[in-house]
């Protein structure tokens, strides 16, 4: 198959294109210097810290010219051969994936967006747009050659009516998600749902597959659900993305008959089959926390580990769970959680209590080369990442990939595991730890907080509280601890940092030192007794009051505020307003320049430069037009990617505080804004004449949503 | 001028060439996406727009001839075909791809998009069975030319459907074949084709919508009846001897 890429009939001629390569690798040198990988260090750490390269690598996979790894899809044959589903409807074969020179072969083309493949007795099964196929290749030549309809549904053409999966279930049969349409903007979108909407039926359900093609829905309140899996025993989980009802995304357990939240789906809960008989009017309109709202829908199904936004990712997408401990036997039977926003990994481990999953979710591996959506084990133990941005941008250099990570089998210095008890927290380390840290009660810091179930797109974080520690008992091996806690609250989740706690070998600091726990049920029984052999009782100090909604400066910006550069000059403008004026200065006889700024898909302001003169008074429009959150900042020269930065850093704050970081290189701001909508704000162009930047500080959008304001005269 | 000064001035006016050159390349004008067989015939499921509409259940069909067409498998009706380029997928696969749709290029032919079998209505069986009215596809598999041969079930019949390029291009074959039983067999009828005006010009061959593109039928292996519903005609077979029904589609 032969693709051809014209540019306006222009045909470039061999000294063109030496210019041409000479051209781009001056262009791309800031663009790849930028977008190392980077720590997400919260606070000056006096130990040693590791890195998260020490002890899982991410190696690059060959891969020929002729083939463009969007992933769509990944299994693993039992020979150890990969085979791959791409985005343009490919399916190659990898042979010998993990060497030096893996050899693809194209077996089958055509597809059209297959989003997940499995493997089941010699034959290949995918979810296409609108159907899901069987493939097999029936004469051995290693090309599929018969692709058998097992099921299709009815489709509105929305491009987000994706399908991801099938997965196959213990019971034998394949489960897939429905993904929601897009609602469109102005007169055609749907005011209650948002920007993400039903346009067919069962859109925004899983549904259930036998093997001779009878669909059943399964479960619903979907919205944007890329990943689905199976645990070892077969259950299923789903991930779902942040976004319109979906406070912030997270994995879950699904079982039938479970409502997720979103609306939309319930336009199908009266088709014939539907194990759902919520309707509408129980959805409530009083943006409850969602753990309030779970008490208050019947049916509405509390997730069982919800991932704080843009912490931990934007976009939570495929995931698999580690049944052979291949990225280390403390890990086993956790789950791998890849994000397309962020290029990463997370990692959540899970326990039943009260009959349901619950668990919590670490930082596991950063740093890879696209937006990551499927992953499946190698038979070497590696992982292979399959990425694709598939048109939103990632924090990764490149538009799609295909990777592996692999461990080099040494520990690292990690939480195991975090396990609720009645009345705190056990965590579990994989290595013993220091002891005089371990038994430090300023080495944990625990608050928790909900988000809330509603319309708008994503959730501030809400209600944040400080639990305090009571007491603390180590273990005798020093790999875990017992932590009575006060101010635990059902359905919240919970925030845990363990700065401070050091390993006892080699005197470093946790790999990644906080988790969020999502205590959907305190479980019952089996309170720790302060009578305990070895415990160590926290004195009550009146200093550490329980703060009440008041969210904490996030360490780092303390940091930057005392900057001892006595060469940075303060920028002067010549009347000092706000950083945020949203009306018409009253001293203004006039606006000097008006400027709108509109938003083009693929995450980019329509304006990529404009001029302005010192002092000029400027009256900007910032219209966000596209169906993500965005602000627009105004920054100083140079300092985009500083303030980019400390914005992903912002922890629980970020979103109340509209991903501002507190820092006076932001010189101008709007806040944080819904998708569809629009903010103005007034400003005096600076003094200083020079290159000056705008940036969305959303997390992880600087990297490519950003331009440039020249102040000349 | 010497030879070595030249070949700088000549490199550093591409290099401005291409800086000027390099802002357009990321933003409205993005570089379309083609699909053309060159080393051998294509097969892709897509969404097509048809009468304004977008179809969701399409499979564009290309030949290394150059000659392609569309066919949408919810009701076996072949409602493009064209000769050159074959498809712009530029808006499937850039960016989100939000359009989301094939493009046929070069001029194509809009061919009717009715369902293509039906039951015939001289059936004595009570039409209560649904079911066995409505089309299932059911898949397709890849021939040894990469082309594909379509699986339908319909009225109890096992239907394949394969269409391709004639020897002398002057367009395309199609052969429908029809596995079941006997009454079922004999009581399907297919629509070969639906226009405003259907003419038969000679002896096996029918010109649609004034010679916009004909069909091609052998009438002494075929029985073949043009009818007039509501002002729209129509061209209709019903599976010979063989149990199969072959025409073609000339433009």
């Amino acid at each position: 198959m032969k693709i051809e890429i014209t540019f306006n009939q222009i045909t470039l001629k061999s000294y063109f294109l030496t210019a041409l390569i000479f051209t781009c690798s001056i262009l791309l040198f800031p663009i790849v210097t930028f977008s190392q990988t980077h720590q997400h260090n919260n606070t000056i750490k006096t130990t040693n810290q590791p890195k998260e390269e020490d002890y899982y690598q991410i190696i690059d996979v060959p891969i020929p010219k002729n083939v463009l790894p969007e992933v769509g899809g990944l299994v693993n044959l039992t020979d150890g051969n990969l085979v791959m589903a791409t985005r343009r409807g490919e399916v190659w074969l990898i042979e010998n994936p993990s060497s030096n020179d893996p050899n693809f072969k194209l077996i089958a083309s055509g597809l059209h967006e297959p989003l997940g493949m499995v493997n089941k007795n010699n034959s290949l099964f995918l979810a296409q747009r609108s159907e899901i196929t069987k493939l097999t290749d029936t004469n051995s030549d290693q090309k599929i050659d018969h692709f058998e309809r097992i099921v299709s549904w009815p489709l509105s053409g929305n491009y987000c009516e994706y399908n991801h999966g099938p997965v196959i279930g213990q019971d034998g049969n394949f489960y897939f998600n429905m993904n929601l349409g897009d609602n469109g903007m102005g007169a055609g979108a749907e005011e209650f749902y948002g920007e993400m909407g039903s346009h067919a039926d069962w859109r925004g359900w899983m549904m259930k597959v036998t093997p001779d093609g009878k669909m059943t829905p399964y479960a619903a309140g979907l919205r944007s659900p890329a990943g689905i899996g199976v645990n070892e025993i077969g259950e299923i989980f789903y991930t779902e993305n942040q976004g319109g009802w979906v406070g912030t995304g997270f994995i879950s357990h699904v079982e039938e008959g479970d409502f997720f939240g979103h609306p939309s789906s319930l336009k199908s809960a009266k088709l014939p089959g539907s194990p759902i008989s919520i309707t509408e009017k129980d959805i409530p309109r009083n943006e409850p926390l969602f753990h309030e709202a779970v008490k208050q829908i019947q049916g509405l199904t509390m997730p069982s580990v919800r991932i704080p936004h843009g912490i931990l990712g934007i976009s939570t997408s495929g995931f698999i769970v580690d049944k052979e401990g291949a990225m280390g036997p403390f890990f086993k039977n956790q789950f791998f959680v890849g994000d397309e926003g962020h290029a990463k990994i997370m990692r959540v481990s899970m326990e039943k209590i009260n009959g349901k999953y619950q668990g919590a979710v670490y930082p596991f591996r950063d740093g890879f080369e696209s937006g990551i959506l499927r992953m499946e084990f190698g038979k070497d133990n590696s992982i292979f990442v399959g990425m694709s941005d598939r048109g939103w941008h990632s924090t990764g250099k490149k538009r799609e990939g295909l990777q592996r990570l692999v461990w080099n089998n040494i520990t690292p210095f990690e939480i195991q595991t975090i396990n609720a008890k009645a009345d705190g927290f056990e965590i579990h380390f994989t290595k013993p730890v220091d002891f005089k840290s371990l038994i430090n009660e300023n080495n944990y810091q625990i608050k928790s907080f909900d988000y809330l179930y509603h319309q708008k797109y994503g959730s501030d974080v809400m209600d944040l509280k400080d639990c305090r520690i009571i007491a603390i008992l180590p273990s005798i091996d020093q790999k875990s601890v017992r932590l009575k806690v006060e101010g635990l609250r059902e359905g919240y989740i919970h925030e845990l940092k363990l700065e401070g706690i050091i390993d006892k070998e080699k005197n470093e600091s946790l790999l990644h030192d906080f988790a969020f726990y999502s205590l959907n049920s305190i479980p019952s029984g089996d309170p720790l007794s302060l009578e305990s052999q070895n415990i160590v009782i926290v004195k009550n100090n009146d200093e550490k009051e329980l703060l009440k909604n008041t969210p904490q400066e996030p360490k780092s910006n303390k940091e930057i505020e005392t900057s001892k550069d006595p060469k940075e000059k303060q920028v002067k403008t010549t009347e000092t307003l706000e950083k945020r004026m949203n009306k018409l200065p009253k001293s203004w006889k006039k606006v000097d320049k008006t400027i709108i700024i509109g938003t083009k898909p693929g995450m980019k302001y329509d304006i990529e430069s404009f001029n302005l003169k010192p002092n000029e008074k400027v009256k900007l429009t910032f219209k966000n037009f596209d169906d993500m959150q965005h602000n627009l900042l105004i920054v100083s020269p140079g300092s985009g990617n500083e303030i980019g930065e400390l914005a992903m850093k912002m922890g629980l704050n970020g979103p109340k505080m509209n991903y501002i970081p507190k820092n006076k290189k932001v010189l101008f701001h709007t806040n944080l804004l819904q998708p569809k909508s629009e903010e103005t704000i007034y400003f005096i162009a600076p003094e200083q004449i020079g290159k000056y930047e705008f940036i969305c500080t959303y997390p992880g959008h600087y990297f490519i949503m950003r331009g440039i304001i020249n102040i000349k005269n | 001028m010497k030879l070595k000064n030249k070949k700088i001035i000549e490199i550093g006016i591409c290099m401005l060439y291409l800086l000027i050159l390099f802002p357009k390349i990321g933003s409205s004008q993005s570089p379309s996406l083609i699909l053309n067989p060159s080393e051998k015939n294509l097969v892709q499921r897509c969404f097509i727009e048809y009468d304004g509409k977008k179809r969701t259940e399409c499979v564009a069909v290309g030949d290394i001839s150059g000659i392609h067409y569309a066919i949408d498998i919810s009701n076996g009706s072949i409602i493009n075909v064209w000769r050159g380029g074959f498809i712009d997928v530029t808006t499937m696969w850039t960016d989100r791809g939000e359009l989301q749709l094939a493009i046929p290029l070069g001029k194509k032919i809009i061919l009717s998009d009715i369902p293509t079998f039906s039951l015939s209505k001289a059936s004595n069986q009570p039409s209560s069975n649904s079911a066995q009215d409505k089309l299932s596809f059911k898949g397709y598999s890849l021939n040894s030319e990469n082309r594909p041969i379509f699986q339908y079930r319909f009225n109890n019949c096992e239907i394949t459907d394969k269409t391709e390029p004639g020897k002398d291009y002057k367009g395309l074959n199609r052969e429908l074949k029809f596995n079941g039983p006997i009454e079922s067999v004999s009581n399907t009828t297919a629509v070969l084709a639906e226009a405003t005006k259907i003419e038969k010009i000679n002896k096996n061959l029918y010109a649609i919508n004034n010679q916009e593109y004909y069909i091609l039928i052998d009438e002494k292996k075929h029985k073949v009846t043009l009818q007039n519903n509501q002002g729209k005609e129509s061209l209709i077979s019903i599976p010979n001897k063989g149990n199969s029904i072959q025409y073609s589609i000339l433009w």
